[in-house]
């Protein structure tokens, strides 16, 4: 607290790190972790939440987050509405180990084995990472310099795990992870740490959820790390309260020969960003996709970086959203060629579909190149529905209501296809037809999808 | 392989001697002292005897410059620091005050414009199959405008601005600075303060503009800097033309060209802007060469009206520049065409903002990228769906093509859309010549060096075939001299 004394000089937002005693979290017993704390505290401090004029925020205000203030976990669960969390994350994953944490706490009540109950894959707690500093450590991936938002949520890491495979171990049953926040005003910062030794194999599902109408601060930090032909199924689910914010900061290293296959479904909360930025290996294989759905006064951010670091990397990205109400879509995706990546080939697409008259969608695509010998190309789309499909399905006596909401789960499913591990997918698209079901009124069966339109 | 290999070998040995438009004129001139004060722009303003209010407006624009800063963090551009105190704001050929008769003009000087192939004797042109009027624009000045009286017959006002702000004050005051305000960007507020000509046309209602319009900037003088304006107003109905080329001497320092462009098109009219751009872009170490910050924008305000922009940019150091439409009228359509050479060590960041404001307003962007030897090259672009835009429509294509493995290419668009009923589509590649390109050339019997011409100019053609003729044959020619050795 001595690093800034006057307010009104202080950078925006760094309110949200006032008043905590790093001493009192995880790990105080080793001193690196204490050390890591504080130098992530004193980055935020001295850079505060980004503005408007930060370029990788350019179309994302974070004034309404710095202008709240959060209380931390003090290390008990609230009291669960286990009905209420089943409908807005629980369609689990088939045959997944879930594990559950609440309010930054972790659950046995809500998983559904212990921690040592799938073979071949070590999972511990945060707090035994951090105490005995063994295996891949926060800050390793996603250092304090990232972003000012990774700092703050390195400065007050609680709750979380650390998942290892050691190599030329496949792991078949998937991993479920589940954060849920039950009490108001409070600010979460839960890591993933997760490491696969060369040829593993895992699946890890992510689900992030809110049971209270009042705000609460989702900010967490992933960091992924895969050896020499590791791969990794890592797909979430983002279904917070209208009220939360979400800020999710994901850090990946795929390594030589590697393949990493990430998807994100994002249904919530009142201003949600997913940064993720991937650094390939030689001949790696990486794809980052990922829907959205959002409406009301809803914001979802989406900002992706890959690097394309060594030759030969396949790097596929392809991010569909549905926009309606007066709610914001933002895109910026980056793919970074260096100078030795000769023949790489890299892919992105950014689709967003715009409801209502008062959507609005920004898109930044962008790419950056400096071989010579490769293939990247990129696209862009925004628009309403096609007319020519409204029609169709119309002059077959379908309701213009119906036709929409068929038309819109067809363009969401679509990009659900590309998640490569099936029971993942069936729980996602679950959550899209619920979602549907909600806003979109309709006589139809929710799940008429895309067989519809063919 | 070899004939990559090849191709980057040959334009590794790219000399300066490819640069011909390098010499320098010999001419007295008068020059205004060094540096950048109140008092230099009062002396430009008096030089030109411009009335009160111009002045004022520079000195406006001038302070304002003060304050800001300059624009160096988000361009993919690095260059040393400009010392703005160390450049000559005005330097004009001596004697003759503004282009007078053909007759008049300094023999040195139509020397300079016939071995640069500039049309300033009307003879020269009427052998030719159509006919081009030129102003000529040598250093700060204009020194020569051709075709006037023929021009004036169609109503057509076709002259250099110091010239225009006498003859036509309230028209240039009316449209001066509206589309590009003082206030805009760094480089505008400076160009704003110190301009020292440039074009001004009017093309009144219903009027075809008889012939092509061209301006010709050279830059001659050492620690110069050119800061013209060019002001094109198509009212009701009409329709112009207009060709602007630039070039300048070899040099080892860094001069700046800091120029701005205002378009206005009001009900039906069409405003077509071609630019072939060659300024010196230093020698193959990266030495010297122009900087080339340019603001180009164009405001359609009428219902129905089109600005087509359409560049070939192969010279500059260092090119910053965003030729942009402001679509406010209904139905109207922006375009931006550009085909953007770099290597050695040259560097672009251009590309285009298309600012969709009325209804049914229509925008198109074709932009062919084509980086060599250590050179960057960025498209950076912006296409805004306003949200009382309905029907609006935008296509965007961007391809880059590498040459060699020191060079970059980067793509940077921007898409803002706050209305659904418009489309908005973006798609970009970026590659190299391909093998099986080349292999299906050469079983045919086509050399590699020809083959890589032949894949070069196609890639390009989309955006050469936009150039009205006469500039088609030289960008043409340009595309082959700047990556000279990879098409022949």
């Amino acid at each position: 607290m001595s690093a800034v004394t006057k307010s009104e000089t202080r950078p925006a937002g760094t309110a949200l790190a006032d008043g905590f005693e790093l001493s009192r979290l995880p790990g105080a017993g080793n001193a690196a972790v204490g050390a890591l704390r504080t130098a992530a505290r004193d980055a935020f401090l001295a850079a505060g939440l980004p503005g408007r004029r930060d370029e990788a925020w350019r179309y994302t205000s974070l004034s309404g987050l710095g202008r709240e203030s959060f209380a931390l976990p003090d290390g008990k669960a609230g009291t669960l509405d286990v009905a209420a969390l089943e409908a807005r994350v629980l369609d689990d994953v088939e045959d997944a180990l879930r594990l559950a944490f609440v309010d930054g706490v972790f659950s046995p009540a809500l998983s559904t084995g212990a921690l040592d109950a799938v073979e071949g894959v070590s999972i511990r707690l945060l707090d035994t990472v951090l105490a005995d500093g063994n295996g891949l450590q926060p800050g390793e991936i996603v250092t304090v310099e990232e972003s000012p938002l990774a700092a703050l949520s390195t400065a007050l890491m609680s709750g979380g795990l650390g998942l290892a495979v050691p190599a030329g171990v496949a792991v078949e049953r998937p991993v479920h992870v589940v954060f849920v926040t039950t009490k108001p005003g409070l600010m979460t910062s839960p890591r993933l740490l997760i490491e696969l030794g060369d040829d593993a194999k895992l699946t890890v599902m992510e689900s992030y959820t809110s049971l209270t109408d009042a705000a609460v601060f989702t900010n967490a930090v992933v960091e992924v790390s895969l050896g020499a032909g590791a791969e990794l199924g890592h797909y979430k689910l983002q279904n917070e309260s209208p009220a939360g914010y979400h800020i999710s900061t994901q850090g990946v290293v795929v390594g030589d020969n590697a393949s990493y296959d990430n998807f994100i479904l994002t249904l919530g909360a009142t201003l949600s960003r997913n940064q993720i930025r991937a650094e390939l290996g030689t001949a790696s294989l990486c794809h980052l996709n990922g829907g959205y759905m959002i409406h009301d006064r809803q914001l979802a951010d989406t900002s992706s970086f890959i690097h394309h670091a060594q030759p030969d990397a396949n790097s596929h990205q392809v991010y569909k959203g549905v926009i309606d109400g007066q709610a914001h879509g933002v895109f910026a995706g980056k793919i970074r060629v260096a100078p030795d990546a000769q023949r790489t080939d890299g892919y992105q697409l950014n689709r967003a579909l715009l409801l209502s008259d008062t959507a609005e969608i920004n898109a930044k695509p962008e790419l950056e190149i400096f071989a010579d010998d490769v293939k990247c190309s990129h696209g862009a789309t925004a628009g309403s529905l096609d007319e020519d499909w409204l029609f169709y399905l119309r002059s077959r006596g379908i309701p213009l209501a119906e036709a929409q909401a068929l038309l819109v789960g067809a363009f969401i499913e679509e990009a659900l296809e590309t998640v490569n591990h099936e029971g993942v997918r069936a729980a996602l698209s679950t959550h899209v037809a619920a979602w549907r079901g909600r806003n979109m009124p309709s006589s139809l069966p929710a799940d008429a999808g895309a067989e519809a339109i063919e | 392989m070899a004939a990559t290999t090849e191709t980057i070998e040959q334009v590794k040995t790219l000399g300066q001697e490819k640069y011909k438009w390098g010499f320098v004129t010999d001419i007295d001139m008068e020059m205004a002292p060094k540096g950048l004060n109140e008092d230099i722009i009062r002396l430009i303003s008096a030089k030109k005897e411009e009335p009160e209010w111009l002045l004022d407006w520079r000195l406006k624009a001038y302070r304002h410059w003060l304050t800001m800063e300059e624009p160096h963090h988000w361009a993919k551009l690095s260059y040393p620091k400009i010392d703005y105190q160390d450049t000559y704001y005005y330097a004009a050929p001596k004697k003759k005050d503004g282009p007078l008769s053909l007759d008049e003009v300094d023999p040195e000087l139509l020397k300079t414009y016939e071995k640069l192939g500039i049309p300033i004797k009307e003879q020269e042109v009427l052998a030719g199959v159509r006919k081009v009027a030129v102003d000529a624009v040598f250093d700060s000045v204009s020194v020569a405008t051709t075709f006037r009286d023929e021009l004036e017959k169609a109503g057509v006002v076709f002259l250099s601005i110091s010239e225009a702000v006498r003859k036509y004050p309230e028209l240039v005051k009316q449209y001066l600075g509206t589309v590009v305000p003082h206030t805009d960007n760094y480089f505008a507020a400076l160009n704003a303060a110190v301009f020292t000509d440039g074009t001004f046309v009017y093309i009144p209602k219903g009027v075809r503009c008889p012939m092509e319009l061209s301006t010709y900037f050279r830059i001659n003088a050492e620690k110069t800097g050119q800061f013209e304006r060019t002001l094109i107003v198509a009212d009701d109905a009409s329709y112009v033309s207009y060709l602007e080329g630039c070039t300048a001497p070899m040099r080892d320092e860094n001069q700046l060209h800091a120029a701005v462009v205002e378009l206005v098109a009001l009900d039906d009219a069409e405003i077509k802007y071609s630019t072939v751009q060659n300024w010196y872009p230093g020698d193959e170490n990266g030495k010297g060469g122009i900087y080339n910050f340019v603001t180009k924008r164009a405001a359609c305000r009428g219902r129905n009206s089109k600005v087509s922009w359409t560049q070939v940019e192969t010279g500059s150091a260092v090119t910053w520049k965003y030729p942009s439409c402001i679509l406010q009228g209904d139905n109207s359509v922006g375009e931006f065409y550009s085909v953007a050479i770099t290597n050695n060590y040259q560097q672009a960041d251009t590309g285009t903002k298309m600012i969709h404001l009325g209804k049914n307003t229509r925008s198109r962007i074709i932009s062919k990228g084509i980086s060599a030897g250590r050179s960057n090259n960025t498209y950076r672009g912006l296409v805004r769906i306003g949200p009382k835009a309905s029907g609006a429509r935008n296509y965007t294509q961007c391809d880059s093509l590498l040459i060699g493995d020191k060079c970059g290419a980067h793509t940077v668009p921007y898409i803002e859309a706050r209305n659904n009923s418009a489309q908005v589509e973006h798609e970009a590649t970026t590659a190299k010549i391909s093998e099986d390109q080349l292999f299906y050339c050469r079983q045919r019997g086509i050399p590699e060096e020809e083959a890589v011409a032949l894949i070069v100019n196609g890639f390009c053609r989309e955006v050469l075939q936009e150039l009205p003729m006469e500039f088609a044959v030289e960008a043409t020619k340009l595309v082959g001299i700047s990556l000279e050795g990879s098409v022949g």
